[in-house]
């Protein structure tokens, strides 16, 4: 149907300041998606504005030059970008005091802040919205949740989907963003410093990893558990740590072991170091007041270290500050 | 002398119940036998000298911690809070005339929840301890607006049944809301509420849960079933009630502070267990008949069993993770509430 110029302008006199700011950004949008898919026309034909590189969903184009980013899933993807010193504009937040613990990441995050990155919408509950706003050049997530809706992030900004703990390891996804965005220098580093104070650790304390059974526990008032891919688990056996019967069944099976409330004594007292996570202080408490838990061998010699979910997922710096609460841990031995 | 009306819906009880001594025999070996599993079943196993050895003595700490820590707690304020919620049901029934009135209907869950979540949210408390007074205020509370609602709403301003029903459900769905505003505006609220209002009797609750609630109960229970007689007299309509010398507003403020009582109580230590103040009093009627002087000590008993049943079966089928009590409720409870229907509809027609 022909439109003409006149009856457009009449059309836009009459909407309202809400539905025309709409209308405007339906029609960036739409522009970005054109732009899109302009480029997405020829992936092979990478300019010397773009990096091509290949994620689980296929092919991407990034542009050289990274002005912003925004992280959707905010573990693995919010430490791959902030300790690459990537420009991060947006990210999701948690529920203001829902955790006591400090984030592993909270040094860099304050910095990102100071330079104006912004909590974009609540952990889990995706805004694209938010996300159009704030203009990114590059958004960098989890597979799961940006597949879902890929089609609306595209016209946004090229999306580097990365893996999670039973998929990919957090090195692989760390070279895979540096590769997109030209840091692979920086990961190398990253990646190495890791390597460097997990030999030193497992040299310092080699006696103790080996002679001494360890087990990360989740406890709440349903239950415990320990599962071996989550980032602490990982680093516990990067660094050697002989794992207790319930973690190394984990292991074995590459399932978490779960356990009922009446269990956990019995799932745990070979274990001779536990770190015990739990994220609320107030289900800390009550664990602590716990007389299975007061009986466990690795508690009634001191052998427990606190950590929180925090540290299931991340990537470089949520491994070292890992790294750092085993160290606490060790020396309790 | 007045003539009393036949009509099936609103009669005192004509079918010939069981005799009441074999009743409350059964009752008690039933409570005797799910007190007994209750103890025994877990997912950590134990054999039953194991238990009786724990239950008197800490010489095996680990079975003494399970036993003593864990299973009895959660054994007894399965008994207290489903006894409570049934009898509290079965109240319910009586004062509104209505087979599948329950706790819910006067605004107590409802009124409970707003609470419980404005404890979360507000006041950053996320122990069943720590919310345990919000809830039960909450609960006092609900009742309370709907009371006054229904009264002033009543034509005869005696807080009339269809006046109860209806206040009950407006009230409801508005605490229903303002708790939905809340979990929205606070989403980590919403995994502790979860938690609550499925009911659980797990948790790690010790029995000093129980100890500051429990005159609440026996107070709520005491004047509950104190009023069994009027409740008789109640099934035959208010005007026949009021003829035979009843007076209503007492009767009905002394009934709806016993529901209070039990569904506050019960609510804050075992959270919202749907369907066992509809289901239990149904059950017990089939062997009891529909006179309230046994029906409703009957249903205290069969809420309890039937609480603590459902507990056990919790543990057992998704071992060692476990079911809440509320859950295994639900499902128990949505055929059976179907059936209560196909049952009402078949003795109409």
């Amino acid at each position: 149907m022909a439109v003409s110029k006149d009856s457009l302008t009449s059309v836009n006199l009459t909407l309202s300041p809400r539905t025309a700011a709409a209308a405007v950004l339906l029609s960036a949008l739409a522009m970005a998606g054109l732009t899109a898919c302009s480029t997405a026309a020829a992936p092979s034909a990478t300019s010397p504005s773009t990096r091509s590189v290949t994620t689980q969903l296929g092919d991407v184009s990034v542009p050289t030059s990274i002005k912003s980013v925004v992280v959707i899933e905010g573990r693995r993807d919010l430490d791959i970008v902030l300790s690459l010193g990537l420009p991060l504009v947006g990210y999701p937040y948690e529920e203001a005091g829902s955790l006591d613990l400090p984030s592993p990441m909270a040094t860099e995050l304050t910095a990102a802040k100071a330079k104006g990155a912004k909590e974009l919408f609540l952990a889990d509950e995706i805004n694209v919205e938010a996300i159009a706003e704030a203009a990114p050049t590059l958004i960098v997530s989890r597979v799961d949740d940006v597949e879902p809706i890929i089609d609306q992030l595209t016209p946004i900004a090229p999306v580097i989907a990365i893996g999670e703990q039973d998929v990919s390891s957090w090195q692989d996804d760390l070279r895979l963003v540096a590769s997109a965005t030209g840091t692979e220098a920086k990961a190398d580093t990253l990646i190495a410093a890791y390597d460097a104070r997990v030999k030193e650790l497992s040299t310092t304390y080699a006696t103790v990893l080996k002679e001494h059974t360890f087990a990360p526990v989740s406890i709440d008032d349903e239950g415990s558990q320990t599962r071996p891919n989550r980032l602490l688990s990982s680093v516990l056996r990067d660094l050697g740590a002989t794992p207790s019967a319930a973690f190394a069944t984990s292991i074995k099976t590459t399932e978490g072991a779960k356990f009922g409330p009446e269990q956990l004594l019995s799932a745990f007292s070979d274990a001779d170091g536990l770190i015990a996570l739990v994220n609320e202080p107030a289900v800390w408490t009550a664990v602590q007041a716990n007389p299975l838990y007061k009986q466990l061998p690795a508690v009634e010699n001191g052998h427990v270290v606190r950590s929180d979910k925090q540290t299931h997922e991340g990537a470089a710096l949520t491994a070292m500050h890992c790294l750092d609460v085993i160290e606490s841990l060790l020396k309790t031995f | 002398m007045i003539a009393l009306p036949t009509d099936r819906r609103t009669s005192p009880p004509t079918r010939q119940h069981a005799p009441t001594a074999l009743l409350y025999g059964g009752g008690l070996v039933a409570v005797l036998a799910v007190v007994a599993a209750s103890l025994l079943v877990g997912s950590r196993a134990l054999d039953p000298a194991t238990v009786w050895q724990a239950l008197w003595s800490a010489g095996n700490a680990e079975a003494h911690a399970i036993v003593v820590g864990q299973r009895l707690p959660r054994t007894l304020l399965g008994l207290v809070g489903g006894g409570a919620l049934a009898l509290a049901g079965a109240m319910i029934q009586g004062h509104t005339r209505n087979p599948l009135a329950d706790p819910g209907l006067l605004g107590v869950t409802a009124g409970s929840s707003l609470a419980v979540v404005t404890a979360i949210a507000v006041f950053g408390l996320t122990t069943p301890a720590g919310y345990l007074w919000f809830a039960f205020a909450g609960a006092a509370a609900g009742t309370a607006i709907v009371t006054a609602i229904a009264t002033a709403a009543g034509r005869r301003r005696d807080a009339s049944p269809a006046s109860l029903v209806l206040a009950g459900a407006a009230v409801s769905a508005f605490l229903s809301a303002a708790t939905g505003v809340v979990l929205l505006l606070d989403s980590s609220a919403l995994d502790l509420y979860r938690f609550w209002t499925v009911g659980s009797l797990a948790g790690g609750r010790s029995l000093s849960v129980l100890t500051p609630v429990l005159p609440f109960v026996v107070a709520g229970a005491v004047v509950a079933l104190a009023q069994s007689r009027v409740l008789d007299v109640l099934a035959l309509g208010d005007d026949v009630a009021r003829s035979l010398g009843r007076r209503m507003v007492p009767t009905r403020i002394a009934g709806l502070a016993a529901v209070t009582l039990l569904v506050g109580s019960a609510t804050s230590l075992v959270g919202s267990l749907g369907f066992i103040g509809l289901i239990a009093p149904h059950a017990v009627r089939w062997f009891t008949g529909s006179g309230y002087r046994l029906l409703l000590p009957m249903s205290l008993i069969s809420g309890a069993v039937v609480t603590v049943f459902a507990d056990i079966i919790g543990r057992l089928v998704v071992m060692p993770a476990e079911l809440p009590v509320g859950v295994v409720l639900g499902v128990v409870g949505g055929p059976a509430f179907l059936v209560i229907i196909a049952r009402m509809r078949r003795s109409r027609s």
